[in-house]
């Protein structure tokens, strides 16, 4: 009697909020995925301040937020500034994390099952990869025992995040990235749904991962492996042709990332260095950027249509850098003029093909790097690029004050967001 | 229908028994005073008469009956064969007579004294001298004002322990209510509101009230109501009087009881009032008038270093027009040319009033009537009311339609039934106000310029040159008149409430009794601005975009105004069932039993629609047509949103009462209650909530009785354990559905996690003792009643900060502890009491110390939010030792150590390498700023308190009564910054002195190095300083006590026979002021003590009321 009112009662004060979901089903547990990929942060737009691509616009009103960024002033910064992207990281890893330890209670194994969990087990991997990118110093047989992120791979409010070191820290990316390509079963993703990761995203993202610690050969073997699935490039030449960074281009592969929002865009010019960069013929130069009264500025982005992660190009210029360090200069031309066929006039391309035969190794490695920050310009890869390879001096002037990054300075590797130390002191340890 | 026919009845009746009836005359007086008892009903009750009414078989049954005049006569015709009439009155025994001829006078025995007054609980009704809780009872009658809406506000200074803060004025603000203290941090504070047993949803507002919600309207459904309908109100304050009411209590209950028909003819009642709200005294600002402004903008001219927003001010801008500024500042105004020192001149004369521009004195009108009455089988009371108000502010006014419907019947011996229905429509309206504080209009009058006009000379708005109304780098116009004319703000509710009961008496000892309530809130919220507004023109703004294509900058929001449509359902359904158990035995033991469940469930449904390029004469929209993808996703753009809040609630409850030879009281009450916590394993959804109390009639012993001039002595004790919960933490992973764009043209669902799972979740629980003494002496002409309570909170909800390696920044945990302790005074006295004269006084006082036993600082922080040892509501201030030779100021360090601007706040010039004068920086952390505040004291009263005298001469009737606030820390807004005086801004005169150097204030300055050496000290006041502390020195904090006389009403009523001649029983009239007094600390600058500090809040405004009521 007394547990059938009870039962009676407790059917009474069931009531599934409107809105409001244990996740449970197969949809619910893409929706939690498409909110790591949400969650996701545009850090790549704010490490753009930090090359030598941007000017800063001293008259905009959100330079007060960039402008601190942008002078590397990560110490002290004004507090109007804009904080670098450190939760948004572990917010994508959380739904990561929240897939990965209950989808196999919940659901059985299935092809979208399976996908699903990949592309958690990814995302955790990228959002690794890219605080290590950040807030780490690059890897190198020297440099593993050094200090690399927290690992955050199991919900517990109650455990420390002490940072592991970089040598550990990768070991957990690798794995991830190993767990989360075997299970995928979506070669390729549609456009629309292009921002998830596919079997091609994801050796596009290890291939990339191979460049940045200098494992020349899995890089290009997993570029291969991606080049395999589709191959194509945009062809500037072509009438109507998309810019390769648009989600809907040929040879997008993953357009997750915002890589040029608002808030840079307003406060900034293109850099003087790097519009003379492009030589002529180079139809990059127009597509690429506009001119606004006096300054340039960019149209690569803006607009979501420009989310880029991963795309053909930079696989074809990760195949021929890796081929110059291994010193096979004949392969590593053969993809850098592939590339340029589809981004000069066909008389320059003629031009710089010729050109191009003519130089040493040394200077066929500069001229793959050129060609990165052309094609890759404001997509957030230069950063990376400067801090794996030359670490460069770079002179940024604002409000009347010059500063500079010294070469091989120290703030190639951002200091953990005050923030994120208030909240983990571990953080310092 | 034919309920209300019974007038019609009753007089048809008289006159189909006028042949075989007789008329009974008489007069009817107090037993002890000998006083006419006024209005006491003569009634020939419907089992003694029946009538046949010529249908077979069939017998109506009416009511025969009359009411006592102002001298306590009556006449009654009644039936020949009559055996008896009963006679009754509020407060007295009813008594029946036998008929008997001629005239006689019948004494009516007052019901002995207020023992037999009920507490009023919601569920069963307690005689008070079973009492062993602490509770208030108000009769309405006694606190009514007129030109107040709203039941709550009236109970300002009435009760103690119930403290009342106003922290706006006029007709649409609500008042703060606090019963005992604070309990919780984040949950709700609010006490529980219940009318007729049912307890109402959405009462609560805000727990902290700042400028951007104190002038959004609300509709609180206490408001619905019309004052006049409610008979008393009950206010329940420890653990043992509110436990009844399980979780929802912790806060305290106010129950509120509806008028009901008495057994009686029909008696209609009418009042009328109409009441002036004056227009603020503009002048308690202190503001500069147009000639001091241009004095003052002339001394800033003259300063070559005070470089911010140099051309701001008319004064500059002639200046500058006419290339006269270096002319100026060499030679005097002397040095500048006739025309300019004419245009000067002519701005002194050009005084714009804004008081009277923002302000007005508003004629207001509030009329009701209700028609009561009934017999055995039923008793009817029937009312509506109208009442309108304009504020004393332009654009608030509030007006409101209601209608009461009581019945209640008696359908036989063993079923009583009854509904009770209340229905109200009211439109509230508010000027518009968006994120910039200019647009609130309190605040633009102390800003704007007095010479400033609102019109030009071709009759144009002005606009306001000085304002900082930007958005994306355009200046957007303001013109504070045009914003209130071709803006609307309105909200409209339209609320019923229905309680309906059935009790079955089963044996004389047990009834049972079934309540079903029903509640509907329609609220809709319109906000429109039209196109020439600022309002709208700041929104346009925000739209532009480069159009690649064109090469120009284009809008995309359509041209036309902006409309905002909010409706807001809310439903709620509440059935009570429960048995009552009398018993009595040898004449010595008591018990009362009740026990029963109660289900409850409400939904609140909220759709938001917006439209933009709204033209108000076709009321359509136009479509946006985005520039590109990334604005569908911007919520200020969003056309519609619907949302769903449900929940129930099971509840299971019991109360015992064992009273032992009238002399000890036991009373226990246990409730448990279920609510739908999403997930939540049902075991742990039920909290049990109790109370144990006791209560010792002293009197009553062998030992005392009828020995000394006591007339009542009792000592009450009660402990309780009150709950809450926080429904917004789970114990698990718990997503809501969303939608997410990431690539154009693919909207994908998502599911988001918003908070994370917190499974150590408890609820927060309250401890509660409470010890009082009711005294009574000389026949109860004075009471007093004590009361001491301690109230310890524990497990109290708040954030924690996480490490953001989690994925959220904070959680929701139970840590804090808290404890309210308190003595509360209350003495009601009939001083004297004569049949000419009479004198009372009721009043109330009552001290709460509040302390927060456990908290977390917010390591974050660089100011105190809270400390332990301290109030919740401490104010906490960097303590100043006067101005340094430069007019900077001083400080005084934690040792007593004096030390500069700079030693204490330890500046630094961070560039000083490469850019020295730039910018100044401080060393100190967090924590070190932290700990430079002292403690100053609790921003809630020491003491509040109310009393009210009443007296009586004759016919007049005089009642005066106050609410007083003391020793409360307030904290002035600093009239500028010293950093950053804008010249195109208004100020108080203050500031025309701290220019002048006649005050103490911290002088003006400049933050460039080249122009002042402490440039770091200003640049730190003027925006380095993360937290503002400029405005937390201690030379703005004072202790704030006042006392206001919130009403003065004097009332007249006419002589019985004078009344007789329009057919009145009572005719009365009256003649009120409210607020007309407030006597306290200094609070120049503010319109008044309770506002103090506040830019933003409406004045609390003086009203004169003129008013008639009459009965028949």
């Amino acid at each position: 009697m007394t547990a059938s009112v009870l039962t009676s009662c407790n059917k009474y004060l069931d009531i599934q909020p409107v809105g409001t979901v244990i996740p449970t089903s197969e949809s619910d547990f893409r929706g939690l995925m498409t909110s790591g990929y949400t969650s996701f942060p545009a850090h790549k737009s704010y490490l753009s301040l930090r090359t030598d691509e941007l000017l800063l616009d001293e008259s905009s009103t959100d330079a007060a937020r960039t402008k601190d960024i942008y002078l590397w002033n990560d110490q002290n910064p004004d507090p109007a500034t804009t904080a670098y992207p450190y939760l948004a990281f572990y917010k994508s890893i959380f739904y990561s994390n929240q897939i990965i330890s209950t989808i196999d209670e919940k659901l059985t194994s299935n092809a979208n099952v399976d996908q699903i969990k990949g592309e958690a087990y990814l995302m955790r991997a990228y959002a690794h990869f890219e605080l290590l990118n950040c807030y780490s110093e690059v890897y190198s047989t020297s440099n593993v025992g050094l200090r690399g992120v927290p690992l955050s791979t199991k919900i517990d409010l109650e455990q420390r995040f002490v940072p592991a070191t970089i040598g550990d820290s990768y070991t957990q990316v690798l794995s991830d990235m190993e767990k989360g390509t075997a299970l995928l079963t979506v070669d390729d993703q549609a456009k629309g749904a292009n921002y998830r990761f596919s079997k091609r995203g994801a050796y596009a993202m290890a291939s990339r991962l191979h460049l940045y610690r200098g494992e020349w050969k899995e890089a290009i073997e997993t570029a291969e492996k991606a080049l395999t699935i589709n191959s194509r490039l945009v062809d500037l030449n072509a009438i109507g042709s998309k810019l390769p960074n648009d989600f809907e281009s040929e040879e997008m592969i993953m357009a997750l990332e915002k890589v040029s929002i608002p808030e840079v865009r307003s406060s900034s010019f293109i850099s003087p260095s790097l519009l003379s960069s492009y030589s002529e013929g180079d139809l990059r130069k127009g597509r690429y950027f506009q001119k606004r009264g006096g300054d340039y500025v960019s149209l690569k982005g803006g607009e979501n249509r420009f989310n880029v992660s991963f795309r053909n190009a930079e696989l074809y210029l990760t195949i021929a850098e890796c081929n110059v360090r291994l010193g096979n200069t004949a392969e590593a031309l053969k993809y850098l003029s592939a590339l340029k066929k589809n981004r000069f006039t066909v008389d320059a391309y003629a031009k710089e093909t010729k050109a191009d035969a003519t130089l040493s190794k040394e200077q066929l490695l500069d001229a793959v790097l050129l060609e990165r920050k052309l094609e890759l310009a404001l997509e957030g890869l230069r950063w990376y690029d400067l801090k794996r390879t030359t670490r460069p001096t770079i002179t940024h002037a604002s409000f009347g004050r010059t500063v500079t990054l010294q070469q091989n300075d120290p703030r190639y590797v951002i200091r953990y967001p005050q923030e994120a130390i208030n909240n983990n002191p571990d953080l310092l340890k | 229908m034919n309920k209300f026919l019974i007038p019609l009845t009753f007089m048809c009746v008289q006159m189909a028994h006028a042949q075989e009836s007789k008329e009974l005359k008489g007069k009817v007086l107090d037993a002890v005073t000998l006083k006419p008892v006024v209005g006491a009903t003569v009634v020939v009750e419907s089992s003694a008469v029946a009538e046949d009414i010529g249908v077979p078989n069939q017998v109506q049954q009416s009511a025969l009956g009359s009411l006592t005049d102002a001298s306590g006569e009556f006449r009654l015709k009644v039936p020949g064969n009559l055996k008896y009439v009963t006679i009754s009155y509020v407060g007295y025994q009813r008594i029946q007579v036998p008929v008997f001829q001629d005239h006689r006078t019948i004494l009516l025995q007052p019901s002995g004294e207020s023992l037999d007054e009920v507490i009023v609980t919601g569920y069963t009704d307690i005689k008070k001298r079973k009492n062993t809780t602490a509770y208030n009872k108000i009769n309405v009658a006694d606190i009514k004002q007129t030109g107040v809406a709203s039941i709550d506000e009236m109970l300002a200074g009435q009760v103690a322990g119930l403290q009342l803060s106003n922290f706006n004025g006029g007709p649409n603000s609500a008042p703060q209510i606090r019963i005992r203290g604070t309990v919780s941090l984040n949950g709700t504070q609010d006490p529980l509101w219940v009318i007729d047993g049912l307890p109402i949803e959405g009462t609560e507002l805000p727990n902290r009230i700042d400028k951007d919600n104190l002038n959004s309207l609300n509709n609180l459904p206490i408001a619905g109501i019309n004052p006049d309908d409610i008979a008393d109100i009950t206010v329940l304050k420890d653990a043992a009087a509110t436990s009844i009411y399980g979780a929802r209590a912790a806060n305290g209950v106010i129950v509120i009881t509806t008028k009901r028909g008495k057994s009686g003819p029909a008696k209609l009642q009418v009042s009328a009032n109409t009441f002036v709200t004056e227009r603020p005294d503009f002048g308690k600002l202190n503001l500069m008038n147009a000639n001091e402004k241009v004095d003052f903008e002339l001394l800033m001219a003259n300063r070559t270093d005070l470089n911010y927003r140099t051309g701001k001010g008319a004064v500059m801008r002639i200046l500058d027009n006419a290339d006269a500024l270096d002319a100026y500042r060499s030679g005097g105004l002397a040095a500048l040319s006739p025309d300019v020192q004419q245009s000067i001149n002519q701005l002194r004369l050009q005084q714009t009033d804004w008081g009277k521009e923002l302000y007005r004195q508003a004629l207001n009108q509030q009329y009701s009537a209700s028609i009561s009455g009934g017999n055995d089988a039923h008793r009817y009371y029937l009312s509506s009311g109208f009442y309108d108000e304009k504020g004393a502010t332009k654009g608030a006014d509030l007006r409101r339609y209601s209608l009461t419907l009581n019945n209640d019947f008696n359908i036989n011996d063993r079923f009583k039934a009854g509904i009770n229905l209340l229905g109200s429509i009211s439109n509230r309206r508010n000027p518009i106000q968006d994120d910039d504080a200019f647009t609130n209009p309190s605040n633009y009058m102390r800003l704007v310029n007095p010479y400033f006009t609102v019109r030009d000379q071709s009759g144009k708005y002005s606009y306001d040159p000085d304002i900082e109304g930007y958005e994306k780098d355009t200046y957007i116009p303001f013109n504070a008149i045009e914003e209130r004319e071709n803006t609307k703000y309105a909200l409209t509710n339209k609320a019923l409430k229905a309680i309906g009961y059935l009790e079955y008496t089963i044996i004389p000892q047990l009834s049972l009794r079934t309540e079903f309530g029903l509640q509907f809130d329609e609220n809709s919220m319109e906000r429109f601005a039209d196109q020439e507004s600022y309002n709208t023109r700041k929104l346009r703004a925000a739209t532009r975009y480069y159009d690649s294509a064109s090469k120009t900058f284009k809008y995309f929001l359509p041209t036309g105004g902006k409309i905002e449509n909010n409706h807001n359902s809310i439903f709620q359904y509440n059935w009570k069932t429960y048995l009552k158990y009398n018993k009595t035995w040898n004449e010595k033991h008591e018990l009362e039993l009740m026990g029963g469940t109660e289900l409850r469930r409400s939904k609140n449904t909220m759709v938001s629609s917006k439209g933009f390029g709204y033209n108000p004469s076709t009321l359509t929209t136009q479509n946006i047509v985005f520039p590109n993808s990334n604005y569908q996703d911007d919520q200020r753009f969003n056309p519609y949103k619907k949302g769903f809040i449900e929940n129930s609630y099971a509840s299971f409850y019991g109360n015992a009462t064992y009273t032992f030879d009238r002399k000890y009281n036991v009373y226990g009450s246990i409730r448990y209650d279920g609510s739908n916590m999403f997930g939540v394993d049902p075991q742990y959804r039920f909290l049990p909530i109790w109370s144990l109390s006791g209560s010792w009639n002293v009197l009553e012993e062998e030992f005392i009785k009828g020995k000394t001039a006591l007339s009542d002595l009792r000592v009450r004790a009660s402990y309780g354990i009150q709950g809450n919960v926080d429904r917004n933490t789970y114990p698990f992973i718990v997503g809501n559905y969303d939608n997410s764009t990431i690539l154009p043209g693919y909207p994908e669902g998502t599911v988001v996690v918003g908070m994370p799972a917190n499974d150590k979740l408890r609820w927060e629980r309250t401890q509660s003792y409470n010890a009082g003494i009711d005294l009574g002496l000389w026949k109860n002409r004075l009471n007093i009643t004590v009361d001491y309570y301690n109230r310890t909170s524990k497990d109290l909800i708040a954030n924690s900060a996480l490490p953001m390696e989690n994925g959220f920044q904070d959680v929701q945990v139970n840590w804090a502890s808290a404890r309210n302790q308190g003595v509360e005074l209350t003495i009601s006295s009939r001083q004297i009491q004569t049949e000419k004269f009479s004198w009372s006084t009721d009043f109330n006082i009552a001290h709460n110390n509040n302390k927060l036993l456990k908290v977390m600082n917010n390591p974050k922080a660089y100011a105190p939010e809270t400390q332990e040892g301290r109030p919740i509501n401490g104010m906490y201030v960097l303590e100043t030792a006067g101005l340094d030779k430069d007019g900077v100021m001083q400080f005084r360090n934690q040792d007593g150590s004096v030390s500069s601007f700079e030693e204490f706040y330890g500046l630094y010039d961070p560039w000083a390498d490469f850019l020295p004068g730039y910018t100044s920086q401080t060393s100190m952390t967090a924590a070190d700023y932290r700990a430079k505040f002292k403690y100053k004291g609790s921003k809630d009263p020491k003491f509040v308190g109310g009393m009210t005298n009443r007296f009586r001469y004759a016919n007049f009737d005089l009642a005066i009564s106050a609410v007083f606030n003391l020793e409360r820390w307030v904290s002035r807004t600093p009239t500028y910054n010293p950093a950053k005086v804008d010249r195109g801004q208004n100020y108080t005169k203050d500031l025309l002195m701290a220019l002048q150097g006649k005050t103490a204030l911290p002088a003006l300055g400049s933050i460039s190095s080249e122009l002042n050496e402490r440039w770091m000290a200003y640049g730190w006041m003027e925006s380095n300083d993360p937290i503002n502390s400029f405005n937390q020195y201690d030379i703005w904090a004072k202790k704030m006590s006042y006392v206001r006389i919130n009403s003065i009403r004097l009332g007249y009523t006419l002589p019985a026979a004078m009344s007789k001649k329009i057919g009145a029983n009572n005719l009365r009239v009256n003649v009120e002021g409210r607020n007309l007094f407030v006597f306290g600390a200094n609070y120049e600058g503010y319109f008044d003590p309770e506002t103090y500090g506040n830019y933003y809040a409406q004045p609390i405004s003086k009203s004169f009321a003129f008013g008639l009521s009459a009965s028949f």
